[in-house]
């Protein structure tokens, strides 16, 4: 073997068989632990980890309490939102909660698209010189 | 109605352009590639708009809006449950779905853990979902037809199988994907045209549209806030999990991932496809309070509309607004977003048949291009006449329980096996087929179990099991004996498998394609 192994020659997903054999060999092994322990790739899965945590537990949690609202406590979402609203805190609530889909959706697309994106161009880039 | 030649020339025009486009469509796919996965160079708002007509299905136009219509404020809760649903796939499983895999989402499951069993699992569970979601679909596609062309109900459903066997077996992916894109923009124009006259006739004043709505609807200010919809807190919780986690098991909707090119693009389609869906959820809000306040002051509309069923609000709504063009407009999109939500479920279907089960379990992978497309063909003709013959046999079937069981066989089965194997390093095929297993029977027999099956359908006196969706007991079940199994798993072929966990999540962050 006159190079070690480069980044994006790995064998296709979804190849056949399927058990996969990089553990068995040296230059797979030798790849994967050089971008394991490259800096951006750690700082990479560290940031979009907690940002999936973050996102994931607001969607959970709104949608959970919205939905223990209803069971709940469906007085509460019928008071109008304001004295002389029509719209009852539940629609009012309901279409926040559509709002808020939307933009948490948003907001990690935009991060993944500059930050995110930045830092894999960089493990990609220290790997494969 | 005698304005059905409008909607039955619009009908006629939509199957044209649609069989122009699968016409199209065939020229250009000879690859499996191609086939399933429409080349893999799909633009992320293609993608985007394309998800959207997947997963926007009739019954939600139709159902949400009759649902606010004779009952407010509780249609918002089953439009919040399938849109929360998409930020979290996107948090979830969206990038290192598409990075791992390539036509199936069994390719992503069995990256690392043993392809035979991975696979045996997903073409079962996929097989369940698609059948139960195809005789939702074909059932409400007969009834609807039946209703809009003066056409029988079993010419109907023939009618609607083999349009979709036509688009799939001869257009593939490629013809799937813009019957759904012209699919989406029909629907939201149409929904779009309709609120437009809705507020027209308030001043474009959504606070007397809602007053309107709550003085002339039977209930008054209850439509305002949850009403019957939500028997018992268990039961809500439970709905609710099983709409949350479920649209991330479907696997005609994880297939569309497989379209795009890299994990930016993947990114992109739940962005456009999430906004999408939320504007045309809030439009169809709309749309019900507008109906209310509209056909409520139209004492023979109300009439019709009692024996017609809730279902037909949305129809009878634009008769009443722009008469027979605006009629057989809106019949003409509720079709085309039959076919586009059946097209979709087939291919997903057939390619679990020829992808995982044909070429990668009995052929073992050695299967020639040209023979999996040939094999996927046939599953598309077989799934085709098997949704017909099930359109037929539950004619008269109390279907109601059909979309909660999908969604919770999904929430239950795909989702777990998906998640564990994409996050936990200690997941072993062991414990995730054991898991999707467990998930899969709990699910299913729950709901037969349920009062939706053991009541209503098999006409029995007191059901075992108590709430109407079993997602709130099968999906903890199948994540639990995932862990459970997989920790105790001491096999060899385990240790290999945590092994491999690395290289898999190494490819599933950074997302190289060869």
């Amino acid at each position: 073997m006159p190079q070690s192994k480069k980044l994006g020659e790995g064998p296709d997903p979804g190849r056949f068989p399927s058990a996969n054999q990089s553990g068995d060999d040296q230059d797979d092994r030798d790849l994967t632990r050089r971008v394991a322990s490259h800096a951006s790739f750690k700082t990479l899965v560290r940031e979009r980890f907690a940002l999936r945590l973050i996102l994931s537990a607001i969607v959970i949690l709104t949608y959970f309490s919205f939905i223990l609202l209803v069971a709940f406590s469906p007085s509460s979402l019928a008071t109008p939102v304001t004295a002389n609203s029509v719209v009852s805190v539940g629609i009012a609530l309901g279409v926040g909660l559509i709002l808020l889909s939307v933009v948490l959706t948003a907001i990690y697309v935009w991060r993944a698209n500059k930050r995110f994106e930045a830092l894999t161009q960089q493990v990609l880039k220290g790997i494969n010189k | 109605m005698n304005d059905r030649p409008i909607a039955i020339a619009l009908f006629g025009a939509f199957i044209s352009l649609s069989l122009a486009i699968t016409w199209w469509a065939a020229r250009r796919t000879h690859s499996r590639r191609e086939f399933y996965s429409a080349g893999g160079e799909l633009r992320g708002f293609q993608n985007g708009l394309a998800i959207a007509g997947d997963y926007t299905s009739a019954a939600t136009f139709l159902g949400v809006t009759g649902l606010v219509y004779s009952s407010g404020f509780d249609g918002l809760i089953y439009a919040i449950g399938f849109l929360m649903a998409w930020p979290l796939i996107l948090f979830l499983i969206a990038e290192p779905l598409r990075n791992l895999g390539r036509y199936t989402f069994a390719d992503v499951t069995s990256y690392r853990l043993s392809a035979l069993p991975m696979r045996g699992f997903a073409t079962i569970s996929t097989l369940v979902i698609v059948t139960c979601y195809l005789i939702t679909q074909m059932v409400a596609a007969g009834n609807l037809v039946q209703t809009l062309f003066g056409i029988t109900y079993p010419l109907a459903v023939l009618l609607v199988g083999v349009l979709m066997t036509l688009y799939v077996a001869f257009g593939g992916m490629l013809a799937t994907t813009w019957v759904q894109i012209i699919k989406a923009v029909l629907l939201l124009s149409g929904t779009i045209l309709m609120v437009a006259l809705i507020c027209s006739r308030f001043g474009f004043n959504l606070n007397s549209l809602i007053r309107t709505a709550v003085v002339l609807h039977p209930k008054h200010a209850a439509i305002l806030a949850p009403g019957g919809f939500i028997k018992d807190p268990w039961s809500a919780v439970s709905l609710g999990i099983a709409l949350i986690f479920g649209t991330a098991g479907l696997p005609h909707i994880l297939m569309r991932f497989f379209t795009v090119p890299n994990a930016r693009q993947a990114r992109n389609s739940v962005l456009v496809a999430t906004s999408f869906i939320a504007l045309f959820y809030t439009l169809l809000f709309i749309l019900g309070f507008g109906a209310i306040a509209v056909l409520g002051s139209d004492p023979g509309a109300r009439d019709a509309l009692q024996k017609a069923g809730s279902n037909m609000v949305a129809l009878y709504l634009a008769n009443v607004l722009g008469g027979p063009v605006l009629f057989g407009f809106i019949s003409a999109v509720a079709f085309s977003t039959i076919l586009a939500v059946v097209s979709g479920l087939t291919i997903a279907g057939a390619s679990a048949v020829s992808h995982d089960l044909y070429a990668s379990i009995l052929r073992r992978g050695k299967a020639k291009d040209h023979e999996e497309m040939v094999v996927s063909k046939l599953a598309v003709c077989a799934l085709g006449a098997v949704s017909v013959a099930l359109g037929l046999l539950f004619e008269h079937q109390n279907i109601a329980y059909m979309v909660g069981l999908t969604f919770a066989v999904s929430a239950s089965a795909n989702f777990p096996v998906i998640l564990m194997s994409l996050a936990w390093k200690g997941t072993t095929s062991r414990g995730a087929v054991s898991g999707g297993v467990v998930g899969l029977i709990s699910s299913v027999g729950l709901v037969i179990l349920s009062p939706g099956v053991w009541t209503s359908v098999l006409g029995l006196a007191h059901a075992p099991f108590p709430l109407e969706n079993p997602a709130i007991i099968s999906c903890p079940a199948a994540l639990l004996t995932i862990w459970i199994t997989s920790a105790l798993d001491q096999s060899r072929t385990a240790e290999k498998e945590r092994a491999a966990f690395a290289g898999q999540f190494i490819r599933g962050e950074l997302g190289i394609n060869p």
